[in-house]
């Protein structure tokens, strides 16, 4: 297979600076000091993604923001071989959904990996990518 | 007639394709005027007949009235609904609920599209995005078209099930042997397993052969109450059933084990009174091999996980007496106008039910047929909506 030779590394955009919710941020005050915080639902006893300002199952508002490890394993993913726009050098990379320990999935990127070592159910953990300060930090992955 | 059911409330007695694969110069209000005269013509309507008006959210103007205008269509029901592909599917089952209540007796559904002479290869619709794509790699913006949103799903279909390439391959084989009687196929010729597996990757483990192709062109129906169905002494398909259901993150919860196709089937078969059994004629969209799989699944055609197993060795066509899926060619080759697809899986069932496919594959005496769209990304948040037709005659 010729993806033995392909390695994936880091570095991928982290423009355009994404519509900022003033109900999520404790998410991004996290991110920013490179934790990883999730909502968590005091009413259904459950997290839930991606972090709203109320339970998308519940409706209720009781949000606690609770610290995570970030970790996890890769759900899914695909490799996209051509890209356009801020991305257009950076193919291949790696589209991942990665399934949180709190049992959360969200679509992500994998990074610093050899493709052909890339396989579902992989330990993943987390990294926070910033371009430029001016940048919004950007949740990816590397292999754990 | 009871108006809590769209079973048998409505015909569709108009069904017309754009005959054109490339349309330079063209306006999209053009495309939509030619297939909109084409389908009354094929009715023996007129547009002065006309009362209620669907099309999708890409039509230029203010909603519907600039396109309502430029016909000189005096309507008196209109909706121009977004579910992507799964729009005229949908539409379908809008025109009927229309009809079933009284408000309209001659509803036309268009879709006109010219992808081809913007240039536009991504098949990734303008729009401003929700509030998820602060989250999601910053915003999917540019990143990466939809394949590889459809390539997520595939490559967890092939962890949990053990679906192989080779088998999403034969989904492409089977539309390049149906459109080998199409002589108005954008693609022609036979295409093999190994064809599709060595074409380049586009998103693994999508392939460029796995993907549908991109053309201009239209399509439109005309659907009316059955009265006026039975003033006009045309052929036709009556609406059985119609149903429709959204897909997405669910909060968090992933299960990519099947498609809003699932929900939106079961609808339309608890509507129809009848489930796949009977069946003769199966349009699919198929804006990727994994599309069709996912739908000969949930609409029911095959177990969950084994969709695999029924697409190998030509199982997608009329061969050793299966049930024949896209037999103009589909998307993976006939046409995709407007990087949509569902109104082309819509008429070529009515064609099916008239007994006017091309002869090579045209299924017997075939009664009962079904079409499903689906629309944005198959994996992180799509519509989906299915109709099952009768033959009307």
């Amino acid at each position: 297979m010729s993806d033995t030779s392909i390695h994936i590394g880091h570095g991928l955009p982290t423009k355009p600076f994404p519509k900022m919710d003033p109900e999520v941020e404790p998410y991004w005050a996290g991110a920013r000091e490179g934790k990883v915080v999730l909502p968590y639902c005091a009413d259904c006893s459950d997290y839930f993604w991606y972090p709203r300002g109320f339970c998308p199952r519940c409706g209720g508002t009781s949000i606690e923001w609770r610290d995570s490890a970030g970790t996890g394993t890769l759900f899914s993913y695909s490799v996209p071989r051509r890209s356009f726009g801020l991305w257009k050098d950076h193919a291949p990379f790696i589209v991942a959904w990665v399934t949180l320990d709190e049992g959360i999935t969200l679509a992500t990127n994998l990074m610093d990996v050899d493709l052909d070592s890339v396989e579902i159910g992989m330990r993943v953990r987390p990294v926070f990518e910033q371009d430029d300060p001016e940048d919004a930090p950007v949740l990816r992955y590397v292999p754990a | 007639m009871s108006t809590d059911t769209l079973n048998g409330a409505a015909v569709i007695v108009g069904a017309y394709e754009h005959p054109e694969r490339r349309l330079p110069g063209y306006s999209l209000f053009r495309v939509h005027r030619e297939v909109i005269m084409g389908a009354l013509a094929d009715a023996g309507l007129g547009i002065e007949d006309v009362d209620a008006f669907f099309t999708d959210g890409t039509v230029p103007g203010y909603g519907t009235l600039d396109i309502t205008e430029y016909l000189g269509m005096k309507v008196k029901y209109t909706e121009d609904s977004e579910f992507g592909g799964a729009t005229y599917v949908s539409a379908v089952g809008h025109a009927a609920a229309a009809i079933a209540q009284g408000k309209c007796k001659v509803a036309v559904v268009s879709l006109a599209g010219l992808p081809l002479q913007s240039g536009d290869k991504t098949a990734a619709l303008v729009v401003d995005y929700g509030p998820v794509t602060s989250f999601e790699t910053n915003g999917f913006v540019g990143a990466y078209g939809p394949v590889a949103d459809y390539a997520v799903l595939a490559k967890r279909h092939m962890h949990d099930y053990g679906t192989t390439p080779e088998q999403l391959a034969w989904i492409k084989v089977a539309a390049a042997e149906h459109a080998k009687h199409n002589p108005r196929s954008f693609l022609k010729g036979e295409v093999t397993v190994e064809d599709v597996i060595n074409s380049p990757l586009v998103a693994d483990p999508l392939h460029r052969l796995d993907c549908c192709v991109v053309t201009d062109g239209g399509g439109a129906l005309v659907i009316v109450h059955p009265d006026v169905a039975k003033s006009l002494g045309r052929k036709g398909a009556i609406v059985r059933g119609h149903g429709e259901a959204i897909k997405d993150t669910m909060g968090g919860k992933a299960d990519l084990s099947y498609t809003a196709n699932k929900p939106a089937a079961d609808r339309a078969y608890a509507e129809a009174g009848f489930g796949p059994e009977k069946i003769q004629y199966l349009s699919l969209y198929d804006s990727f091999t994994i599309t069709v799989l996912m739908a000969i699944e949930d609409l029911g055609f095959a177990k969950k996980g084994e969709g695999g197993k029924y697409v190998e060795d030509f199982g997608l066509t009329a061969k050793g007496g299966r049930v024949p899926v896209n037999t103009d060619g589909g998307g993976l080759m006939n046409n995709h106008p407007g990087n949509r697809g569902g109104m082309t899986k819509v008429i070529e069932a009515v064609r099916q039910l008239r007994g006017e496919a091309t002869p090579e594959v045209q299924v017997k005496d075939c009664e009962f047929a079904a079409a499903a769209g689906t629309g944005f990304r198959l994996a992180s948040r799509h519509f989906s909506s299915t109709v099952i037709l009768e033959q009307y005659s």
